[in-house]
């Protein structure tokens, strides 16, 4: 049987971390899958993300429930990715699937939801305005807080063939 | 290159139906759990319950619904279990709803997640739904049956449903 859905990398935090980074992502796949399991720590904040350790521009637009009401909000330019969160009292679980990682001709564009029993569910579309190929991801907290130690992000990489 | 998405288990319903669809034994050897449904009931109402270890309580949900392409809400998930969507009798013959749930590491110590994602399209007016929904169980419990059950009626014939083990084995 063919592997077409391999595990690139995954980080199990020992302990509170401010941010995790995959590093030297292979080109050999077609699409990339992120999951990060997100435990609750005490304070609520976002998730920026990175791709090469570039400042974009990123766009995005996403709806949002959970709320009083859904919404939906939209951004562009942006000099990194708002597309998760974690929370004082919910496990948080984030999917991205990103498409067509590697090649060297488009922006990069990928699907992501996010959410929680709490305090939200996001679902969204972002794209990277840059032609280069994907190498590096890296996951930070916008406003300070850590990711709490327990915490897990898995890379999987697929195989259209 | 180690295989890190298995099919544990397919369960197809045969022509008498049946009243819900159980995963047992699973093993704890994955890192997250994936199930892909394509589910209709018979009774009148548009989903299904997700529970683990035949435990009712200790769910709780945000969900967020689209609803007929005419209105879109929020809610708050019950706490008896999950809920996802599924197409019943009222719907077009032969439309089967669409349902995703995901549930990283299952066979932690530590209070389960899961997202839901699932879809009744029938090509008509009516019954069309779109769901998304982040689902908890306050339970530390490692999750080793999975139970799905129609909010009304039985699972109708060629109902079906795949669990996947994906490891993040590298």
């Amino acid at each position: 049987m063919t592997a077409t859905y391999d595990c690139i990398a995954a980080t199990t935090l020992g302990s509170d971390s401010a941010s995790v980074t995959f590093s030297s992502i292979s080109g050999a796949f077609t699409d990339l899958i992120l999951v990060m399991n997100i435990l609750p720590l005490s304070t609520n904040d976002n998730l920026g993300i990175k791709f090469n350790s570039t400042n974009g521009p990123y766009g995005l637009i996403q709806v949002t429930g959970g709320g009083a009401s859904p919404a939906s909000n939209r951004g562009s330019n942006l000099s990194s990715i708002t597309a998760g969160a974690i929370y004082d009292s919910a496990v948080t679980t984030h999917v991205f699937h990103i498409m067509n990682y590697s090649n060297t001709t488009t922006n990069k564009t990928m699907l992501y939801r996010y959410g929680n029993s709490s305090y939200t569910i996001v679902a969204g579309v972002i794209i990277w305005r840059d032609n280069s190929a994907i190498t590096s991801i890296s996951i930070a907290v916008n406003g300070g807080s850590n990711l709490s130690a327990n915490s897990t992000f898995s890379l999987y990489g697929i195989k259209a063939e | 290159m180690a295989l890190t998405y298995i099919a544990i288990a397919t369960v197809t319903v045969g022509s008498g139906g049946a009243a819900n669809i159980e995963f047992t034994s699973i093993p704890g050897t994955y890192t997250d759990l994936l199930l892909k449904i394509s589910a209709r009931n018979t009774g009148n109402a548009s989903g299904q319950h997700v529970t683990f270890n035949s435990n009712s309580s200790s769910y709780a949900a945000k969900r967020l619904i689209a609803n007929n392409g005419s209105t879109v809400t929020t809610h708050s998930g019950g706490t008896a279990s999950l809920f996802a969507l599924a197409v019943d009798s009222r719907a077009t013959a032969s439309a089967f709803g669409n349902a995703e749930v995901y549930i990283p590491n299952y066979a932690s110590s530590n209070n389960k997640a899961a997202s839901l994602d699932s879809v009744n399209e029938e090509n008509g007016n009516t019954y069309a739904y779109d769901e998304i929904s982040g689902g908890s169980w306050s339970n530390t419990a490692a999750i080793t049956t999975v139970t799905l059950t129609p909010e009304a009626g039985n699972y109708a014939q060629y109902t079906t449903a795949t669990l996947y083990g994906i490891k993040n084995t590298v």
